[in-house]
């Protein structure tokens, strides 16, 4: 009995303080989304509005009048999306780069994991000022030297610039998970391959890949859980713009928060966010316990 | 027991070491009053936050000064405001703001203050002296709940230079149509000269100041009196081109990502015909560091179908918070006296005599300064403000006062959300059709949720 | 075959061998170089003076005034000192929290067996939460307590939010330690907190450092709670930087100087977690 209780002891403080700090307030949101509540309007009542504050995203009239909601949804979707392709691909092909013995192979292994401890309101304006600015930014300059016309890539392809941007920053943890994965690969089983005579390509897509799913898999559901609630660097680069075409849910429920001031659709909007990053995270984790159990 | 000794000491030393890292940033209780206040980034709030610093002593107060960009400063203090929040002493506002916190009770009433302010103190202030349109601005029922500390309105800023190279004139009463022609003849890519610049940020304080007094110009209106939403209408797709149209054909590359601080700096580096902003913008056109000191043109607000009141009224001012403090609020207010004064401009022209730092629009004694005077804008600036009416902005009657904005709690988001399209529209990611029906959708739910439509 | 001949077979074999050698490293290293590029540009730009800065260039007369000039602004050292509060206080009790907690989840006897692995599942759902979804509650109650113009209020979000991390990395620490050790030491009289502090701790160190070392880079990286539950005075590092994104194209010595001062410390620190961060970051899902 005395030492279940110590046991207590040494869990409950965490429990407490992490149930206090994230699930309590969540609850809390839950509840907020039900309230018709206008902190700009402090001469309205707060009241009670079951999902309205829901229906006023989700809410389709017609279809010439999809609501925005939709939209913003697709954005993040296709955001998340195509980042972790991104990374999975090239962060594929260059683990296997550096899998190879060269000198000093370390250092270019450092080198490319800096981009992923860097904060990212500032990878956002180091990038947008000395790089993609079209006057004094390195794009400018070289597409000026090249003879073309430099476009505001900020304005024009927002979702591009920040897809490039996620991927730069995460496509080094992709890198040194894989890399860990093809470390793993006993070197019997690579000698084996090549007395077998299988070539390059059939030996990197038939035996390393499958071999390496399962760190793929991890790699890709961490992507996702920190890529989904990422918004300083959309804040700092296109600021959601032009209009709303990069708008990501949680820059949503910001600008609902602190421009609309209005509190029930912004906590109606970010419980959307909840349910969506359980959603996806819930596909990948099955997709990951499906595989481990025909393998084991 | 011990076991829970040894827990504590560890808790206490995180504690302890963290502290010391913090040390001198959180006492509060005894010592000075300290009063914070977050200024918006741009040159002449910039010029006070320096000037605390150097000039500002009182007795026991210090006086906490930092700046923030524009859209930061706004949201961070109406949430700030409408939650009860004390992270600022003094609210940097404009009359946007003052007009509905001041109904909502989120702004102290100034006049008790004013009332126990000794006969000296009263005389040195000359309460008098401040411009009235500008005072009267922050003020309901006639008492005050902020002091200007500089107004603007907007007009044309053009460089003489390029069109005298040209063989151009720009009329003293331009038109839209005048200004989109100038603009194309000046403009000149190949040689990096952009015929006219304008905000392109969106942000109902930023691209929205513009274009809405665009939109009036055009006889554009937001509601009609019975609260219908009005955006789909001729007049306003007559503005929304009108904006499109300048900026894509005659205005800078990087359209959206330019606020007044990228269109100054433009302007000032002698590559841009015109240039449609604040008349607090024209000093920093001519400090000495400007290209074009000395070559800036000044004219009206461009007009349309509106022929006159086609500018914006705007000023930054203080207020102070309510939940704040006793001691903080006889310091604010204090710190307030100091900050809107006849001693501070006068300071700021003699450490500046180009004016660049100098709050204008203000007070009318500022235009008497002999330096000040010599300016070549402050004669249009004066002649601007005599124009203004902010309660009838359009060429049609509305329910709402406001020029540049709608004096609603929601028009903050609406119109930002109207930028927004707006932006879109600029770069062809909507067409205008789209633009408009969303525009015209968003002020529509305005009036429902907000109760005005009955 | 003659002898000659297999020599010179050899020799061509061996010499294509270093060819493909020499371009594969010079591949390596262009990849790597132009990946690091953005932060090695921030690092030189640093020492250009604002008018060296307009225009890119790799070449040029380096200078410290920028340097000089941004570590002279005090407000610098505020947002400087509260980063490092943050980091300090914030990792110091994440950790203090989480690793007791995460021995109890793996060593411990609950009341049910099962209970274990449900605390645990449920440390790792917390992960998944995003801030947005505890914005509102929090920001309304630190503004009615006052509590955003101090560090604390920030700092519980900051433990709220990584003691889910630390239990997460270090369960998978202690997950490797022979269990068999801490029940002879159950034998032998030792308390739990003797097994925690004794033995477990220094066992798993350097899988507890890191998972620190890399809490305290999220910390001192992290920007939607540190923006938007912070007064100027308490505004952390991360906050300073999103203030540049206004400034187009200006003061791009002193954005990069001031970038490189807030980017070094957590990439020095996420560097030495390198080894530990793939045990640590996949649960142990896959091996590191």
């Amino acid at each position: 009995m005395k030492t279940r209780k110590t046991e207590y002891r040494f869990l409950m403080p965490a429990i407490v303080v992490v149930a206090i700090m994230t699930q309590f307030p969540f609850l809390l949101t839950v509840i907020f989304s039900t309230l018709r509540w206008n902190l700009s309007r402090p001469d309205l009542p707060r009241t009670f509005n079951g999902f309205d504050n829901y229906l006023y995203f989700l809410k389709i009239e017609s279809l010439q009048h999809i609501p925005e909601f939709y939209s913003i949804l697709w954005q993040t979707v296709l955001i998340t999306g195509v980042t972790l392709l991104l990374c999975s691909v090239v962060g594929f092909i260059l683990a296997l780069l550096l899998d190879h013995e060269i000198p000093g192979v370390n250092i270019a292994r450092t080198l490319m994991l800096g981009p992923f401890f860097v904060m990212s309101t500032a990878s956002g304006v180091i990038w947008k000022t000395t790089i993609f600015n079209t006057t004094f930014g390195w794009y400018g300059v070289i597409a000026k030297a090249l003879g073309a016309t430099p476009v505001d890539l900020v304005s024009y392809h927002p979702i591009g610039v920040i897809i490039v941007l996620f991927t730069w920053q995460w496509m080094p943890f992709f890198i040194l998970v894989l890399l860990a994965g093809l470390q793993g690969i006993p070197q019997d089983l690579v000698d084996s391959m090549r007395i077998d005579g299988v070539s390059w390509l059939q030996g990197v897509f038939k035996i390393k890949l499958p071999l390496i799913m399962n760190h793929m898999r991890v790699a890709i559901m961490l992507g996702l859980v920190f890529l989904i609630k990422e918004f300083g660097l959309i804040l700092v680069t296109t600021a959601g713009g032009p209009g709303t075409r990069s708008y990501t849910l949680p820059y949503a429920v910001y600008m609902q928060v602190f421009s609309a001031n209005n509190v029930g659709r912004a906590s109606a909007l970010a419980v959307m966010t909840v349910v969506l990053t359980l959603i996806l995270v819930n596909l990948l984790y099955r997709s990951i316990v499906k595989r481990n159990a025909r393998y084991s | 027991m011990k076991r829970n000794a040894f827990v504590l000491v560890l808790i206490v030393s995180f504690l302890a070491i963290g502290t010391m890292a913090f040390a001198g940033g959180a006492q509060e209780a005894s010592g000075p009053v300290t009063i914070n206040i977050a200024l918006a980034n741009n040159p002449i709030s910039q010029a006070m936050a320096k000037l605390v610093q150097s000039e500002y002593k009182a007795e026991g107060v210090v006086v906490n000064v930092s700046v923030l960009p524009e859209n930061d400063l706004r949201q961070r203090l109406t949430t700030e405001a409408s939650t009860g929040g004390t992270t600022y002493d003094i609210f940097y506002i404009g009359p946007y703001e003052a007009q509905t916190w001041a109904r909502n009770g989120w702004l102290e009433n100034l006049e008790p203050y004013f009332d126990k302010l000794s006969s000296e103190k009263a005389a040195w202030y000359d309460r008098d002296d401040l411009i009235k349109g500008m005072a009267d601005s922050l003020a309901l029922d006639g008492e005050a709940f902020g002091l200007p500390f500089y107004g603007e309105s907007s007009f044309i800023m053009y460089n003489k230079e390029l069109f005298a190279q040209k063989g151009l004139t720009m009329p003293m009463e331009p038109t839209w149509d005048q200004i989109y022609e100038l603009a194309k003849k000046i403009h000149d890519p190949s040689k990096g000269i952009v015929g006219m610049t304008m905000r392109g940020a969106p942000g109902w304080g930023m691209s929205g100041a513009p274009f809405v007094t665009m939109v009036n110009a055009f006889g554009g209106r937001f509601y009609d009196m019975d609260w219908n939403a009005t955006v789909d209408t001729p007049q306003q797709r007559g503005a929304w081109q009108m904006y499109k149209k300048i900026l894509r054909e005659a205005g800078q590359a990087d359209i959206l990502s330019y606020t007044y601080n990228e269109c100054i700096a433009l302007m000032a580096s002698g590559n841009a015909g015109i240039y449609y902003d604040a008349t607090s913008i024209a000093p920093p056109l001519e400090a000495a560091d400007s290209k074009i000191k000395g070559k800036v043109g000044y004219v009206m607000a461009p007009h349309q179908a509106l022929k006159s009141n086609t500018a914006w009224l705007w000023n930054w001012s203080m207020g102070i918070n309510p939940k704040s403090s006793a001691a903080k609020k006889a310091a604010a207010f204090d710190f307030m006296l100091w900050a809107t004064s006849k001693d501070y401009v006068k300071k700021t022209v003699d450490l500046d005599p180009t004016g660049s730092s100098t709050p204008p629009a203000s007070r009318s004694s500022t235009y008497e300064l002999p330096v000040y005077a010599k300016a070549p804008y402050a004669s249009m600036t004066l002649k601007t403000l005599e124009g203004m009416d902010f309660t009838k902005p359009t060429l049609e009657p509305v329910p709402y006062v406001g020029l540049q904005y709608i004096a609603i709690p929601e028009f903050a988001d609406a119109g930002t959300k109207m930028t927004e399209y707006l932006a879109d529209y600029v770069v062809d990611k909507i067409s205008l059709d789209e633009a408009i029906r969303k525009t015209q959708e968003v002020f529509e739910q305005v009036a429902i949720d907000g109760n005005y439509k009955k | 075959m003659s002898e000659r001949t297999l020599v010179q077979v050899q020799r061509t074999i061996r010499m294509r061998h270093l060819w493909k050698k020499v371009l594969m490293t010079a591949l390596v290293y262009g990849i790597a170089i132009a990946y690091f590029f953005p932060i090695l540009y921030m690092f030189l730009s640093g020492f250009k003076t604002e008018q060296q800065a307009v225009m890119p260039a790799i070449f040029f007369k380096p200078t410290l005034e920028t340097y000089r000039k941004v570590l002279s602004d005090p407000t610098m050292y505020q947002y400087l000192r509260n980063s490092l509060f943050q980091v300090l206080v914030g990792t110091g009790v994440s950790l203090l929290l989480g690793v007791p907690a995460s021995f109890a989840l793996v060593f411990g006897r609950l009341k049910h067996p099962e209970s274990n692995g449900k605390f645990y599942l449920w440390f790792i759902t917390t992960i998944l939460l995003p801030p947005v979804a505890v914005l509102i509650p929090l920001f309304t109650w630190y503004q009615q307590l006052n509590l955003i113009n101090t560090p604390y209020g920030l700092m519980m979000a900051y433990v709220g939010f990584h003691t889910p991390i630390v239990v997460w990395m270090v369960h998978s620490f202690f997950s490797d330690l022979p269990g068999e050790i801490f029940e002879a030491a159950e034998i032998d009289g030792c308390s739990k907190l003797q097994q925690l502090t004794r033995i477990a701790i220094p066992l798993a160190r350097t899988g507890i450092i890191s998972a620190g070392l890399l809490v305290a880079v999220f910390i001192w990286n992290e920007f939607f709670l540190g923006f938007n539950l912070t007064g100027n005075p308490t505004a952390t590092l991360p906050v300073y930087m999103s203030r540049f994104r206004e400034q187009q194209g200006m003061f791009v010595a002193q954005l990069s100087a001031s970038s490189t001062i807030a980017v070094l410390p957590a990439i020095i620190l996420g560097w030495m977690t390198q080894k530990a961060l793939v045990k640590g970051l996949t649960m142990g899902a896959v091996k590191g």
